[in-house]
């Protein structure tokens, strides 16, 4: 097809398309209606701007011309008055009415006389007296006439009087205003029609062109369409709009192709899936039948797991009821102190923390020990402890806190064969002995690695150092001495015994241990309290301070306060 | 000693004149603007002539002064009725007599004789008066010998600014016929080098009229009374004051029609 033959299509079909709309409501006819309102509307403004301007202009022109006119004319008429030339001012006065809008001029001397005067009665139409006003202000002018004579000053000689009439000038006005309003109406309608003619030839036609080809696009194929000829446009905005047009059809094509690529590839990426998947399901119905497999024996093992397990608790339960036996009766010291705490708590159900309470005569022996690692091993460690204790205290009588460390340092190593190179065992523990003297009122203290701790009435800490031994352990050497402190003991001093698990709690951000000192500082702010409720609000610190963190090790603490002096009846004495 | 009185004397002689002027009581003269020689010449805002020397030698003589104000013709007895000058010179009863109507006004003695006349080309000389239908004149000059043919509208008259314009109008033939103070034409015309033909000459067939020049006022007839005493007594000066401006060779036929005896 010729590009003429597709311009008559196009035309064609913009035409079309243009018919589909009413006339009445057509571009052109609105832009048509627009632009006539415009310029008439703009037209009549404008119009009554310029007949306010042409009626101040014409009055300005009317004075103008009466004062050129008397400018004119005022040395004849002074010398007409002067020389009181009657045929020359009635040559003057008559020149004057050389003035279409002239009614009356008169010229009168200084004496009173009038030298010459004429008077043109003028038409009078109803319309002009109406609008006389217009011009009436201006309408009489009088120039004194003055005349020197040598070089004296000019002296007053007459007068000229002149009336205009107010109706010719307003008929003047009047012609001028029609006339004008009839060019600028014919201007408003010849401008409305350029107006239009324009718009259309530029805008409205080429839009129909183009609205024509956009109803020709193929959504399947908008990228196959036949851009309309815009010869004249190229470089405007309709030029840009069809540009941007072709380009957002282009786009629209290759996103369709685009599309369609997306839409092949995802159908065998589909195929490809549906047989990974039935591979896969396959494999997974292997597995799940050697799952099912496995957790059967899983279910198999946890039961005897289950059963093991319990035949363990079972038998810690009953080493614990055991390890329960070979501790002594808590109450062993009432009534020898004025009260006494202890607190043992294994980390398990059997632990390596070991206390023994004996009175001995007068004297009164307590004794605390924690043994290597906890649990089961720590346990039996504590039954080697206890059974060695035994032999010390019945056997061979000893009664001295020093020695009683050293034979139990003896006899640990001798009974769990730690004095044969060959030993396995390589265990002990580390203990300290109180014995609180009534008759001296005083206390004997020997440790190996724990301290005492004292704390006076007044809240005054003091920790009597441990010697830094150990007791038992095939590859330590045996202490070779241990020494005794003999601590006076004043009324409502209180003591106290701890295995390392009591200070060595986890808590704190960042996390630390609690330590001893830190203990010791809290014990000593509590001074007045029992000491049933400090020890308790010391397992409730010890909660708190721990918050999640798990307890790391058995915990023993043994808390007494002598008694003041001689020992008060027994049932106050218990707590 | 000497010395003294002869300065005395001498500033004496100084200010008596000074005290005589200002006891002088002043009087303003309207006078005509034109030049109008023999008779007077009143243009540049001055006064010379006859009418001058005569006027002074009066005031002279019976201790006034007199300022003379030059006006146009037209302008002058106006001026009088209205009070602004105190007397008119040269003037005549029977100039512009409408204006007169009513007016009180007193003249002098005739002080000198005059004759308006019409003046016509050489060729012109001895036409009837019907021949003239333009007449020339000087503006503020009243056609007087003329007035009953202008009434009739057999006669335009021409008003010219002054007699060299009137004496050209009327040679060159835009007017048939001049009409002014025949004096005063002739004397123009000797001005002007025009005394030889072709020149303007008195027809005495056509209207003429002769007249006396009078001094007038409204308000000092006894000026005037002073005034005619003194060319009484002083005749022989008034003549040889004539003499001197050459009014006496004036060629003034008599006419028995003159209206003042």
């Amino acid at each position: 097809m010729t590009p003429e033959a597709v311009e008559a299509v196009e035309a064609r079909t913009a035409s079309r398309a243009s018919s589909g709309v009413s006339p009445w409501r057509s571009l052109t006819f609105k832009q048509a209606v627009l632009t006539l309102l415009v310029a008439l509307v703009l037209g009549l403004a404008v119009g009554a701007v310029q007949l306010w301007l042409d009626w101040g202009e014409m009055r300005k022109e009317v004075r103008r011309s009466l004062d050129e006119t008397l400018s004119l004319v005022e040395g004849s008429a002074s010398e007409a008055v002067y020389q009181l030339h009657e045929e020359l001012g009635r040559q003057l006065i008559d020149g004057l009415f050389a003035l279409e809008s002239l009614r009356r001029a008169e010229l009168r001397d200084d004496f009173g006389q009038v030298l010459a005067e004429r008077e043109h009665p003028m038409p009078v139409t109803g319309l002009t007296r109406d609008w006389a006003w217009l011009f009436a202000d201006i309408c009489r002018v009088q120039r004194p006439l003055t005349y020197a004579v040598g070089s004296e000053q000019p002296a007053l000689v007459g007068q000229l009087s002149l009336e205009l009439a107010p109706e010719v000038l307003v008929e003047r006005f009047l012609r001028q205003a029609l006339t004008d309003s009839l060019l600028g109406s014919l201007r408003a309608l010849f401008i409305s029609a350029l107006v239009v003619a324009i718009f259309y030839l530029m805008i409205t036609r080429p839009l129909l062109r183009l609205g024509a080809a956009i109803a020709r696009v193929d959504p399947a194929n908008p990228g196959r369409w036949q851009a309309p000829a815009l010869p004249t446009h190229r470089r405007d905005e309709l030029g840009l709009l069809l540009n941007h047009l072709q380009h957002l059809l282009g786009a629209s094509q290759a996103a369709l192709d685009e599309r369609d690529r997306a839409r092949a590839e995802l159908s065998a990426l589909a195929r490809d899936l549906e047989v990974r998947v039935r591979e896969r399901t396959a494999e997974l119905e292997q597995q799940k039948d050697v799952l099912a497999r496995a957790f059967s024996e899983l279910e198999t093992t946890h039961g005897e797991l289950a059963r093991a397990n319990r035949l363990v608790l079972e038998s810690i339960q009953y080493a614990r009821r055991i390890q329960t036996a070979m501790l002594p009766d808590k109450a062993a010291l009432d009534g020898r102190l004025a009260a006494i705490q202890v607190r043992w708590e294994p980390l398990h159900l059997v632990g390596g923390d070991w206390f023994w309470l004996e009175p001995m005569g007068e004297r009164s022996l307590i004794l605390i020990a924690d043994c290597t690692g906890h649990g089961v091993p720590g346990a039996f460690i504590t039954l080697v402890l206890a059974s060695a204790m035994k032999e010390i205290l019945r056997a061979e009588g000893a009664r001295d806190p020093a020695q009683i460390l050293l034979a139990i340092d003896r006899l640990v190593r001798a009974r769990l064969r730690q004095d044969h190179p060959e030993a396995e065992s390589d265990d002990g523990l580390e203990a300290a002995v109180a014995i609180w003297d009534p008759a001296r009122r005083a206390l004997e203290f020997a440790g190996a690695g724990i301290p005492l701790l004292c704390v006076s009435p007044e809240g005054r800490v003091e920790t009597i150092r441990s010697a830094r031994a150990h007791l038992g352990y095939r590859s330590l050497p045996p202490p070779e001495a241990i020494p005794v402190h003999r601590v006076a003991v004043a009324p409502g001093a209180r003591f106290y015994l701890l295995t390392d698990g009591v200070s060595d709690h986890m808590g704190g951000t960042p996390p630390r241990l609690l330590g001893r000192r830190r203990l010791a500082e809290w014990l000593a702010g509590q001074v007045e309290r029992s000491l049933q409720d400090q020890v308790a609000d010391l397992q409730r610190l010890l909660d708190a301070y721990r918050g999640r963190e798990p307890r790391r090790d058995d915990m023993t603490l043994i808390a007494f306060q002598p008694l003041p002096s001689d020992p008060p009846p027994l049932d106050s004495l218990r707590e | 000693m000497r010395g003294l009185i002869w300065l005395g004397l001498w500033l004496c002689s100084l200010t008596a004149p000074l005290a005589e002027e200002v006891s002088l009581q002043r009087y303003v003269v309207g006078v005509e603007n034109i030049d109008y020689r023999p008779y007077h010449d009143g243009r540049n805002a001055g006064f010379e002539g006859f009418g001058r020397e005569l006027l002074d030698a009066f005031a002279a003589a019976e201790g006034l002064a007199f300022d003379y104000q030059p006006l146009p013709v037209a302008r002058l007895l106006p001026s009088l009725l209205d009070g602004r000058i105190d007397f008119k010179y040269p003037d005549d009863p029977h100039w512009q007599p409408q204006q007169r109507l009513g007016a009180v006004l007193h003249y002098s003695q005739p002080v000198v004789e005059s004759l308006d006349g019409t003046l016509v080309p050489d060729g012109a000389l001895g036409q009837p008066a019907s021949r003239i239908q333009q007449l020339g004149t000087v503006v503020g000059f009243t056609p007087v010998a003329w007035l009953d043919a202008l009434g009739e509208g057999r006669l335009m008259l021409r008003e010219n600014a002054d007699f060299t314009a009137l004496i050209r109008q009327t040679l060159i033939g835009r007017v048939d016929a001049a009409y002014a103070n025949v004096a005063v034409v002739q004397y123009q015309l000797r001005e002007l080098g025009l005394d030889s033909a072709p020149t303007l000459r008195f027809d005495p067939q056509l209207p003429h009229l002769r007249g006396d020049y009078r001094l007038s006022t409204s308000r000092h007839p006894d000026i005037l009374e002073r005034f005619d005493r003194w060319m009484l007594d002083e005749a022989e000066q008034v003549f040889a004051i004539k003499a001197r401006h050459g009014l006496p060779d004036t060629q003034i036929p008599a006419d028995p029609a003159h209206p003042f005896p």
